[in-house]
């Protein structure tokens, strides 16, 4: 089940949430539980075959290599760590790469677990003996499609005692409903214009920007608007879980842009993989194998085809060169200069990340630069670009901090010193609107016509 | 002060806003959590209370049932996805919401809204196809190759470009239209002599201001119909006087196919059918079903959500139209569903027509032409058809 299916937001995730609240303390986390299994067999019983085996293999995994551990046997412990994770990677090959039914989020469940894992091994914290609670980890709803990945060391305190308040209750909702807007007002629309603009044969200079302009805007909607409802209901539930975007469209270099976009996974392959590897207090030509390496871990990460791959360590060069060659220079550059730089290299990244192939990509590149394009502008561009005039201004604006601090500015600082009733209420109208708005847009999309036979 | 100092002693003013706008947000977003919360105990009181639809006629297709579990649809999912389905597609109000999503989409700008144009003056159009080369080349040789083989026949096509094409002061500048004038300009050309070619869209063009095409359905009105065949007469051979029909109104209260594909009922749209003054009576048999009827227009589809259909109920694999004309002339009709509001107007100029719609005949169509002394032969088609599908092309192999 994902977030923005209407079954969930007004069934599932409400039912999960009155029975979470009102059955006593001790029955909070079993209630929990069952939630994550629930939601993770919407998929199918089948699933729940594989992630059950996965569960009780870890979970017993976790307490073996703590065991050798404090047992002085350290060699013991090291092939240990290194057969648990080929295992978990092997699982994750075999579905993502060789099997045409992946169970949900596998890509973030595997790397939940490991984190887990590495957390035990580098004596972090303690393996998890209780099994209820590793299995809520592992299961935990919100996070378990896509992320954000939550590293073990920053949920364990937290499955001994969750905080819920009415304080962290409204903050979830409005989260979650911010960023089931931000997926489905804006990313998912974007995408429909996507499609449609990189539908036919040939495309001239003009469409492919636009259409570059779209996945780029509803990438970020998409993924940033699914993590704020992950990190909304986990609120709900009494969970914290660390931001995973930060205005990344604005970032004044590629380094920085990996610091503010998909937070999560950079801090994982930060900590479970550069870091064991030395880091930055090593060689440079190490720092270069390093880097490199992790980058084209997080493509392979992403997809198995070489499209992915490129487009890893497309951006690993490129945060090669900000670190050693042009970073100071760079520096010195004027801020807009430097977030356009990082935005063009970012969004050129991109093509590699939605192409199906590198000729796909070459050909997409081409056109940008008007090789192969079949020519400056035309209508399909104006069309395309015209009609999504709105969404496009309100997606552009809301990639800015602009966006934010106008609304706080409005509704919390009352700056224009507006009754306080009439202040709520334009708030609460508003949201309401698009709620609705919202909720037709969810039903809409399940609007098929069937019109052959009526030609 | 150094800032700080300011941090450090916040003076008594900011201490006061800072609560005010702890104290605003707690409250707005308190009342944030009554919203899901309602939405949720509405649409589950909705949803139990409101009775279970079968049909959405604006889809045309079955809604989903509450599924059925089974070992086998819980193990693979299909069971939970039937929950989704269902619920979505028994959602209190659906047709409303789904108004409402094409709505806003078109007040935001949207102009193509599930692949229909959303024109001015409540004009909703099909967009013109792209030729299919398979579909195009294709028929075009069939038609001239079954020329070639019945030099004795007379043979006539009508050939009609899309709305917009027409119409175009009403389509939107800022989406590209296919131009398909063009593409049926072009398809005249490569016709041979024998075939007397009219390009519909050059007909209509002369009366654009008049009410030609239907608002929300993407065929011509029977005024649209009868324009055509004015200026068709000549070249069908033909004495055909169109001022001779009475008119009659028979709904007005139709929202077309258009209408139903982007869920915007922008205009209801009136159709007209005609009867000849002529005496000239006539009755029809319906091949397929094997019914005959004596009258070419089904009241009975006025009641339905396509009264389109008021023209022989649809479209069929075989009509035949007998009547007491007396000319001598025998028309074999290929057509698509534009056709079906065309013979109202011809009728009484044949003693047997013949129509088929190459989409759903099957049978050999030499046999049609020796059976029934065929003198004459129409081919009437849409460009949106004829440009894409290849079963005229099938239907005279051989022929």
């Amino acid at each position: 089940m994902v977030f923005n299916n209407i079954f969930f937001i007004l069934v599932f995730l409400p039912v999960s949430v009155a029975v979470y609240y009102l059955v006593p303390q001790k029955a909070k986390l079993p209630v929990l539980a069952a939630a994550g299994i629930c939601f993770y067999s919407w998929g199918g019983l089948e699933q729940l075959f594989w992630i059950g085996i996965s569960v009780v293999f870890n979970w017993l995994a976790g307490m073996e290599i703590s065991w050798f551990k404090g047992a002085g046997r350290k060699r013991a412990a090291v092939i240990s760590v290194y057969s648990v994770c080929a295992a978990n990677l092997l699982m994750l090959g075999i579905f993502k790469y060789a099997s045409d039914s992946m169970p949900l989020g596998m890509s973030f469940y595997t790397f939940t677990v490991l984190s887990y894992i590495f957390d035990v091994y580098r004596d972090k914290t303690g393996p998890q003996y209780n099994f209820l609670k590793f299995l809520v980890y592992v299961t935990f709803f919100p996070k378990v499609i896509s992320g954000p990945i939550v590293r073990y060391e920053d949920m364990e305190k937290q499955l001994d005692k969750t905080s819920l308040s009415f304080e962290n209750l409204r903050i979830g909702v409005q989260m979650f409903l911010a960023g089931l807007m931000k997926k489905v007002l804006i990313a998912d629309k974007l995408g429909l214009a996507f499609a449609g603009i990189t539908a036919g044969d040939s495309m001239s200079v003009a469409s492919a920007w636009v259409g570059l302009l779209f996945f780029s805007l509803q990438l970020y909607f998409d993924f940033s608007g699914y993590s704020d409802m992950a990190i909304g209901i986990a609120k709900i539930f009494g969970f914290e879980i660390a931001p995973n975007f930060n205005y990344p469209y604005m970032s004044a270099s590629v380094s920085d842009f990996w610091r503010r976009w998909h937070i999560s996974l950079g801090n994982w392959f930060k900590h479970y993989l550069y870091f064991p590897m030395g880091g930055n207090r090593v060689p440079l030509w190490r720092i270069i194998v390093n880097t490199m390496t992790v980058w084209f871990a997080t493509g392979l990460w992403h997809g198995s085809t070489v499209t992915f791959l490129i487009w890893g360590l497309y951006n690993g060069g490129f945060i090669l060169l900000d670190k050693f060659v042009v970073g100071k220079w760079f520096e010195k550059m004027s801020p807009i200069l430097r977030v356009a730089a990082t935005l063009f290299v970012v969004c050129i990244g991109w093509v590699f990340f939605f192409s199906p192939t590198m000729a796909d990509a070459g050909l997409y590149i081409g056109r940008l630069f008007g090789i192969g394009a079949s020519g400056i502008g035309d209508i399909t561009a104006l069309s395309w670009f015209s009609q999504y005039i709105v969404i496009i201004g309100i997606a552009v604006f809301g990639c800015t901090k602009l966006a934010k601090d106008i609304y706080e500015n409005i509704f919390y600082r009352n700056g224009f010193g507006i009754n306080e009733k009439v202040l709520t209420g334009i708030n609460i109208g508003i949201t309401i609107a698009l709620f609705i708005l919202t909720i037709a847009e969810i039903i809409g999309g399940t609007y098929s016509t069937f019109m052959y036979a009526q030609f | 002060m150094s800032q700080a100092d300011r941090r450090i002693k916040p003076g008594r003013n900011a201490v006061e806003k800072a609560k005010a706008v702890k104290r605003r947000r707690g409250y707005i977003r308190g009342l944030y959590v009554l919203i899901p919360v309602i939405a949720a105990v509405f649409f589950a009181i909705a949803c139990l209370v409101s009775p279970n639809r079968e049909f959405s006629d604006g889809e045309n297709r079955n809604l989903a049932q509450f599924p059925k579990a089974s070992g086998q649809s819980l193990m693979d999912g299909s069971f939970f996805k039937g929950i989704n389905d269902y619920y979505s597609d028994q959602f209190v109000f659906r047709d409303q919401w789904i108004s409402l999503k094409s709505g806003v989409d078109v007040a935001r700008g949207q102009r193509i809204e599930n692949g229909v144009i959303v024109g001015s003056g409540g004009y909703l159009f099909a967009e013109p196809e792209e030729p299919l080369k398979e579909a195009y080349e294709k028929n075009n040789s069939a038609i001239n190759s079954f020329a070639d083989g019945h030099p004795d026949i007379h043979i006539s096509m009508i050939l009609a470009p899309a709305a917009a094409n027409i119409l175009k002061d009403k389509v939107p500048g800022n989406i590209y239209v296919r131009d398909q004038m063009a593409d049926v300009d072009e398809f005249g050309k490569r016709l041979s002599d024998k075939i007397s070619f009219i390009n519909a869209g050059n007909l209509l063009s002369e009366k654009k201001d008049e009410y030609i095409f239907y608002r929300t359905d993407h065929h011509w009105t029977s005024n649209g119909a009868k324009t055509v065949v004015d200026g068709a007469a000549e070249n069908l051979g033909i004495k055909a006087d169109t001022e001779d029909f009475d008119k009659y109104t028979v709904t007005e209260d139709f929202y077309g196919t258009l209408s139903s594909k982007s869920g915007l009922g922008t205009a209801k749209d009136s159709i007209d059918v005609f009867a000849s003054k002529k005496d000239v009576e006539y009755y029809v048999r319906y091949a397929d079903e094997n019914i005959i009827s004596s009258s070419m227009f089904n009241s009975e589809k006025l009641e339905e959500k396509d009264k389109y259909t008021v023209f022989f109920g649809g479209n069929h694999p075989l009509v035949e139209i007998h009547t007491t004309a007396q000319t001598g002339k025998n028309l074999l009709l290929f057509k698509d569903s534009y056709a079906n509001s065309i013979v109202q107007f011809i009728y009484p100029y044949y003693d047997n027509i013949i129509m088929v719609d190459p989409r759903y005949y099957y049978e050999d169509i030499s046999q049609v032409i020796k059976n029934n002394k065929i003198s004459d032969v129409l081919f009437c088609y849409s460009g949106n058809i004829l440009f894409t599908d290849v079963s005229l092309s099938d239907c005279l192999e051989g022929a």
